[in-house]
């Protein structure tokens, strides 16, 4: 590939870019549960990290040959082969875990995930195509890897980035930040100071969405053992009733006992189960804050960035700030004004901002 | 501050702002001009409000703040939406300008077989049957003499026979000749219509795809200006550049290890345990990059 005509700019820097319309730099955040693509052309867009197959010859005949994508496939599970190629903010199978089949059909999905996240980006016929995606921060070579090879065959040029990293490149807050990224699988901790943090400086924990949806299902079999519900109910009640400030609304769900539509309140279930990721979370901060420079702890502590999905939850940077100041004795927690878009921006920026000659090289 | 407020403002400036072509600045003289993106407006204009709003005392609550971000986000998912219509349609556009393309190839040589036939049918038309009455009238005239000569009869009579036989044949011609061109009149006036039903159809596939074609070249509208990329001069440039290319060397050392073949030996490639790449920890069981 030609060096583009800015590069020729006079008294430009020839590596710093300034625009090229035969370029698409696309930020990905590619999460367990939902998958969120900015791209900039201007458009944004997000998608359950959900893909089905039409099960047999009449879901294709009524759905159509290719795959399904994120709401659809919660429409018409019951006629698709329904993936969720995505576990722990990594490709499912990519650390050989499970069984060879059932990895490739993961890989596949994945690759179809990012092949329709890129399509949403409506990159124009001819332009190349710069992908930045956010990873979880520890993912492995081999989840990178299966990363790499499912963004292939779609893009021109992949780069990934850690995804606390990437939030926190997006808001400018390289120094001295500590960054959560409560994703469905995981929540990544980061923290920022002034370099590229390398291993000391993240730490991956489990205690994250999905941790939330098990917990939730656990309490609410506990205390209500005549309720029926799915993992797709939960999951679509914690989206709209997750609160745990003093003032939260009830939770009350329309759920079915012994097959007729009951009134069920949940919202005790639901302050338990949300609040439940706050002490594992605190407790890394705590490590995070521990093993710094002791000068620039108190800076830290009230520099904290509360990003991913999970910061949906309403109250949470409140709670978490409250956990703080109990047991590490204060700190002020922010959380992003767009969670969903936080990672995809930040990494939209850093391809935005990446000499063009570095992504010639990777190409 | 609003954000729609910026985007109105922007809007209103964009409004304002005439269009000059490259090619004329040249002419111009012009070498460089001066440019003020829709981040930069806005970034100022945010200034000049808070300063103001500070000047003035002000401060504006919480809940307002948040209500006209909900305000401005609702809109910018308005304008998604219609921008994602729009982009339906100019891809529907780009497939409609293949087929008209394709349609269009047709109907030029339909017209032109139209047109053909049309100049064949004025041409010819009662020319042929001039001809084959011409020789009916020569044989008959023929026939008929020779077999009244030979029964002797009076050459008067003869001539008066074959003025009655060109007298009908003479009626006879003129009936066939209004009949012929009645339905050669007819035939032209439907290939005059065929044509011009063509030529309208062509004309509307012309403008379907200078229409498909003018929509392609301007391609999707921004909605959003993501800025200029990271530029010498901007706050913490050398900063950022120097993590750039540390996330740059990670991907290619990532890369190379990828790439590595599987019997090389390398941790990476064999799936165990490798050096981190950007770490000094010599971490066992996966290896962790930076980024």
């Amino acid at each position: 590939m030609s060096n583009t005509n800015k590069d020729k700019q006079a008294g430009h820097d020839p590596s710093v870019d300034a625009g090229d319309d035969g370029i698409l730099w696309i930020g990905m955040d590619l999460g367990t549960s939902r998958t969120a693509i900015a791209s900039s052309n201007g458009l944004r867009a997000n998608t359950y990290s959900l893909v089905g197959y039409p099960k047999d010859v009449v879901s294709r005949k009524l759905l159509g040959d290719g795959p399904l994508f994120g709401a659809d496939v919660i429409k018409h599970r019951l006629s698709l082969d329904v993936y969720r190629p995505l576990e722990g903010g990594v490709i499912k199978g990519s650390n050989d875990e499970g069984d060879a089949k059932s990895a490739e059909a993961n890989m596949r999905a994945a690759r179809d995930l990012v092949k329709h996240c890129i399509a949403l980006a409506r990159p124009e016929k001819d332009q190349l195509i710069y992908a930045v995606i956010g990873t979880p921060a520890q993912a492995s070579v081999k989840n990178r890897k299966a990363i790499f090879d499912a963004a292939r065959e779609e893009v021109d040029s992949a780069m990934v980035a850690s995804e606390p990293f990437t939030v926190a490149y997006g808001l400018d807050q390289l120094t001295d930040t500590l960054v959560i990224d409560i994703g469905a699988g995981t929540a990544d901790l980061c923290r920022m100071h002034g370099t590229m943090p390398n291993e000391e400086d993240q730490i991956t924990i489990t205690a994250a969405g999905d941790s939330i949806d098990r917990t939730l299902a656990k309490l609410i079999r506990k205390n209500h053992p005549e309720v029926q519900f799915s993992d797709n109910m939960l999951t679509q009640a914690k989206e709209k009733f997750a609160d745990v400030s003093a003032n939260a609304a009830k939770a009350v769900v329309k759920w079915p006992v012994n097959g007729k539509p009951t009134d069920i309140d949940i919202s005790k279930e639901m302050k338990d189960a949300c609040l439940s990721i706050v002490p594992p979370i605190v407790e890394s901060l705590a490590k995070l804050i521990a093993t710094f420079d002791p000068e620039f702890q108190a800076v830290l502590r009230g520099n904290v960035l509360l990003g991913g999905g999970g910061s949906q939850i309403k109250g949470l940077g409140d709670a978490i700030a409250a956990y703080m100041d109990a047991h590490l004795g204060g700190g002020h927690v922010t959380t992003v004004e767009e969670p969903v878009y936080a990672g995809a921006n930040g990494a939209l920026k850093i391809a935005h901002d990446m000499p063009n000659e570095f992504w010639e090289q990777l190409s | 501050m609003s954000r729609k407020l910026t985007f109105n403002v922007i809007h209103l400036l964009r409004g304002a702002a005439r269009q000059e072509s490259l090619e004329r600045l040249k002419r111009e003289g012009h070498r460089s001009v001066s440019v003020l993106r829709a981040s930069d407006i806005e970034t100022l204009l945010a200034t000049a409000v808070d300063e103001t709003l500070h000047a003035l005392g002000l401060e504006l609550q919480a809940d307002s703040i948040k209500g006209l971000n909900e305000e401005a986000r609702l809109r910018f998912m308005q304008l998604v939406k219609e921008r994602d219509d729009l982009a339906a349609t100019l891809e529907s556009l780009r497939s409609q300008e293949v087929q008209l393309t394709t349609a269009q190839g047709s109907l030029r040589n339909e017209l032109q077989r139209a047109e053909s036939e049309l100049s064949t049918e004025q041409v010819a038309g009662s020319s042929t049957m001039e001809q084959e009455l011409s020789q009916l009238r020569a044989q008959l005239t023929e026939h008929l003499t020779g077999l009244l000569t030979g029964h002797e009869v009076a050459p008067a009579l003869i001539a008066e026979l074959l003025a009655l036989v060109e007298t009908d044949l003479e009626n006879y011609r003129v009936l066939v000749a209004a009949r012929v061109r009645r339905e050669q009149n007819a035939r032209i006036t439907q290939l005059q219509r065929r044509i011009e039903k063509l030529r309208r159809k062509l004309e509307e596939s012309d403008l379907l795809l200078a229409r498909a074609r003018a929509a392609g070249a301007e391609g999707l509208p921004f909605l959003a200006d993501i800025g200029r990329p990271l530029q010498p001069g901007d706050p913490g440039y050398q900063h950022k550049r120097e993590l750039l290319e540390e996330i740059f060397k990670l991907n290619v050392e990532l890369q190379r290890i990828i790439a590595a073949p599987a019997d090389s030996g390398t941790p990476a490639a064999a799936g165990t345990a490798a050096p981190p790449v950007g770490s000094t920890d010599p971490q066992a069981g996966s290896i962790r990059t930076n980024t």
